[in-house]
């Protein structure tokens, strides 16, 4: 067993800092350094082409494995792993296409049950509000997923959803807030990137509530927040490293990440929303969860 | 979400309107004080973005909304400054130079960004009025007009105090004869002993001013968070509405609440499942300005000395 493995890890769009996916990435690099005393060295979000010429650097030098996570690098990576057949790479949160390719992909409508259910306990006016930046298969699936969430509670709930259109414009995001509150929603399940940082600030201002994704956001508004949907980028990270010290990396294979493998968890429930999301209901969640993992709930993605 | 009255809808697009006009408000009403004067600032995106930041950095720091709208109105017009010593001194073509500033604000206030808080942050900005009494009721409350026109922050009043304000000023004062008169004829204003470099550099900065306070509206009021490039296209929506407004502050104020109307128009349409694509939905405010810009906006009363640099002794 090598202990000098070399990582290269390929940020994608928001960079370091964005408490979110490239945060969760580093981390768990990290990790793994004070794990298997690895080296690593990381590059930060530039463009496909930049990044392609990135990857291809360490590709050509002595690097033992090229992570590059977001849905965002795959082409880069598909591009540069038919180049370098001899050099072992991983895609996060999507499946890349090549034979030295292990891939790592999310079932996040596992999470996104669970706070459906969560969503359809708490509210009081029966009307739930799911809200998308993009209208993207993946928030697609996770809509879905969350609404079935909803649905398994009580189908009599209302479930309002709409979509901003993109990921950016914080403002949008607040508007589009405002708006399923005004008709009624007392709680929204906001899966749009920067423009869902605009529905926080709503939801605080109304004095309603918001389920987050991305990052824990509860800090930036304690009682409206509930809790946040997160994926953990930084375990496969740590799982494929591991793989590799340990000579059973495998290329093309593709790893399906939910609550079971450590990919996906929810922000704990802060005592500032503990009169909302009271114990029962933390309960109620919990036992979800594990008939999720145990498939006892199997959530259906199609329409 | 049939069950609904046609009147909380209606109540609902209003509220949401006057409120999303702010920003609009704010940089437009400064970039017609400049237009007036003779100079065009396409700079105006950028400027909300410094103002943006700056603003939004003082309160993260000490936590105090109304040092952060110093701040932001102080960095405002500091490139305000920067803007007229290109166009008015150096006589810079300024449509191009004003492309400089937008890119200049935009780069500037991201890397400053990144250098100082890099991430994801709240601040507690200018809190909403609702104007509660003791027991418990608040005017807010009170259908329809308290609905629409109470519950939002100092900043949201204040956009439309300008209006007024704006009018007096351009219309009724000295100062504002100076201005026109500088926008219009520069070469007579001359000559009759007004400095129209003088006039320029002012109402410039004073533009740089108002988009900072733009910039901070969205980052410490409406919103209270920065995010890279968070304005969004406003800042060249305000001087498309300087156009739109014929250079009024009235015509201002009108194309301001147009815009965000259908802005608010266009989010409804899809919340209430109206059957209208979604993509159409998002592109109606846009084409709206397009189509506002392309018809009715009277050319007669465009400052005759618009884009134009000064220089003594032509003609």
């Amino acid at each position: 067993m090598s202990n000098n493995v070399k990582v290269g890890l390929q940020l994608s769009i928001g960079g370091l800092g964005d408490k979110s996916f490239n945060d969760s990435a580093f981390a768990g690099l990290e990790e793994a350094q004070r794990m298997f005393n690895i080296e690593f060295e990381h590059a930060v979000w530039q463009s496909p082409e930049l990044n392609a010429a990135s990857l291809e650097n360490w590709a050509k030098s002595d690097f033992d494995l090229i992570i590059a996570v977001g849905y965002h690098n795959a082409e880069p990576v598909n591009k540069v792993a038919a180049k370098y057949p001899n050099k072992k790479f991983a895609l996060v949160d999507y499946a890349g296409q090549g034979p030295n390719i292990w891939s790592a992909t999310y079932r996040e409508y596992e999470g996104d049950f669970v706070v459906g259910v969560l969503a359809a306990l708490v509210t009081q006016t029966r009307i739930v509000g799911f809200m998308g930046g993009g209208i993207t298969p993946i928030v697609r699936r996770i809509e879905l997923g969350f609404a079935q969430g909803v649905k398994n509670v009580d189908p009599s709930i209302s479930f309002i959803s709409d979509y901003v259109g993109e990921f950016d414009d914080p403002v949008k995001g607040a508007l589009l807030a405002e708006t399923q509150y005004m008709l009624g929603a007392d709680v929204i399940y906001q899966v749009a990137g920067r423009c869902g940082l605009g529905a926080i600030d709503t939801a605080k201002n109304f004095g309603k509530w918001i389920i987050s994704t991305g990052a824990d956001h509860s800090y930036l508004a304690p009682k409206a927040v509930l809790t946040s949907r997160i994926k953990n980028v930084g375990r496969p990270v740590i799982d494929v490293i591991e793989a590799v010290i340990e000579d059973r990396f495998e290329g093309g294979v593709e790893k399906s990440y939910g609550f079971a493998e450590g990919g996906l968890m929810l922000a704990p429930i802060r005592p500032s929303v503990s009169k909302v999301v009271t114990p029962p209901i933390q309960g109620i969640m919990q036992e979800i969860q594990a008939q999720v993992i145990s498939r006892k709930i199997v959530v259906e993605l199609e329409e | 979400m049939n069950e609904l009255g046609f009147v909380a809808i209606l109540v609902g697009i209003a509220h949401s309107a006057l409120r999303l006009a702010t920003p609009y408000l704010y940089a437009a009403i400064g970039e017609t004080f400049g237009q007036r004067s003779g100079v065009l600032n396409l700079g105006v995106e950028g400027m909300m973005l410094m103002g943006a930041f700056s603003g939004f950095y003082a309160v993260f720091v000490t936590g105090n909304p109304w040092l952060g709208l110093l701040v932001a109105a102080l960095v405002g017009a500091l490139m305000g400054l920067a803007m007229a010593f290109v166009s008015v001194t150096l006589q810079a073509e300024q449509g191009i130079s004003g492309i400089g500033f937008f890119m200049f604000g935009l780069g500037a206030s991201s890397l400053l960004f990144k250098t100082t808080i890099g991430s994801v942050e709240g601040v507690e900005g200018f809190a909403e009025l609702h104007f509660c009494l003791p027991g418990g009721f608040c005017l807010s409350d009170i259908p329809v007009l308290g609905e629409i026109f109470l519950g939002h922050s100092l900043l949201v009043y204040g956009a439309y105090l300008m209006v007024p304000v704006a009018w007096y000023v351009l219309n009724r004062t000295t100062w504002g004869l100076n201005i026109r008169a500088v926008g219009q004829n520069p070469q007579a204003a001359d000559t009759l002993g007004v400095s129209v470099a003088r006039v320029r550099y002012l109402t410039v900065t004073f533009g740089g001013l108002m988009a900072g306070i733009a910039g901070a509206s969205l980052s410490i009021s409406l919103l209270n968070i920065f995010q890279e490039g968070m304005t969004n296209g406003i800042g060249f929506i305000a001087v498309a509405l300087v156009y739109f407004g014929s250079w009024t502050p009235v015509g201002v104020l009108l194309g301001a609440l147009l815009f965000s109307a259908v802005n608010a128009l266009q989010l409804w349409v899809q919340v209430l499942g109206l059957n209208i694509p979604s993509d159409v939905a998002v592109m109606l405010p846009y084409l709206l300005t397009i189509l506002a810009l392309a018809f009715p906006f009277k050319r007669a009363l465009q400052p005759a000395a618009l884009t134009k640099p000064f220089e003594r002794g032509e003609n």
